[in-house]
């Protein structure tokens, strides 16, 4: 899967500051562009790492799991050892 | 000298044209309400009101926030008055009057969230409003604007609308 299109990044960016504001995570002394910039920089990482990802997972599961499910697995590992609701 | 002519609270405003800002309980316990104004976006929130007898222009607009997360960067807020007198060529049913908004200056959030802070914004543009007019503030946070860098939800907690008698 290729990085998210702009229009995608600008959509996860309010959708994170709106949750953290929600769950009164202050950000420190950081503003709006400075975690845009930090988005951008996560989607390209992921972009980037996503074949590490896929080969550190064994057979068969490497095979058999399709893309979506691989990234559900991420997804429920990054949330469990975060403590991410 | 100014005077008080009208308090709100969050829940006074109702939707207008343009996305309305979440209404929240920001302090659960103490259901202490705000609306939280987006930080990507220009929402828009407004209220009604008779222009009382004897006003004095120009009004200024008090507005009292407190940022959910932010603790850095500046926020631009804005106000704009709709004054329609009796006999006016406005169709209600269809058709909007406001006044051109006036912007904040950019101005700088508190060091810690959950303070408050009040913005003070003269209404320049006000619609030629005159005793008996029945009105609308408009409340908006641009958050689309360069100059609003303040991450995260913004609560207004209250308005106070004051005139210069």
């Amino acid at each position: 899967m290729a990085a998210l299109i702009d229009a995608d990044r600008a959509a996860l960016w309010a959708d994170f500051m709106r949750l953290c504001s929600t769950n009164k995570e202050t950000f420190g002394a950081v503003t709006k562009a400075d975690i845009r910039a930090a988005v951008d920089a996560a989607d390209t990482w992921a972009d980037s790492n996503a074949a590490s990802f896929n080969a550190a997972i064994p057979l068969p599961a490497r095979t058999a799991f399709t893309a979506r499910q691989k990234a559900m697995l991420l997804m429920f590992i990054i949330r469990r050892r975060y403590e991410i609701s | 000298m100014a005077r008080t002519l009208y308090s709100f609270t969050a829940f006074s405003f109702v939707p207008t044209t343009g996305t309305f800002p979440d209404s929240v309980e920001y302090h659960t316990a103490e259901h202490r309400k705000a609306l939280a104004y987006d930080a990507s976006a220009v929402e828009i929130a407004a209220v009604d009101f008779v222009a009382p007898q004897g006003l004095v222009t120009p009004l200024t607009v008090v507005l009292t926030f407190a940022m959910a997360a932010a603790t850095t960067g500046n926020v631009v807020l804005g106000a704009a008055i709709e004054a329609v007198s009796d006999g006016d060529s406005l169709d209600l049913d269809s058709a909007t009057s406001f006044d051109t908004n006036n912007a904040s200056a950019a101005t700088a959030v508190p060091a810690t969230a959950g303070f408050p802070k009040q913005v003070s914004i003269t209404l320049t543009n006000n619609d030629s409003i005159a005793a008996g007019d029945k009105c609308r503030l408009r409340i908006q946070r641009d958050g689309a604007a360069g100059t609003d860098t303040a991450a995260g939800d913004l609560y207004l907690t209250d308005v106070e609308l004051r005139d210069s008698g």
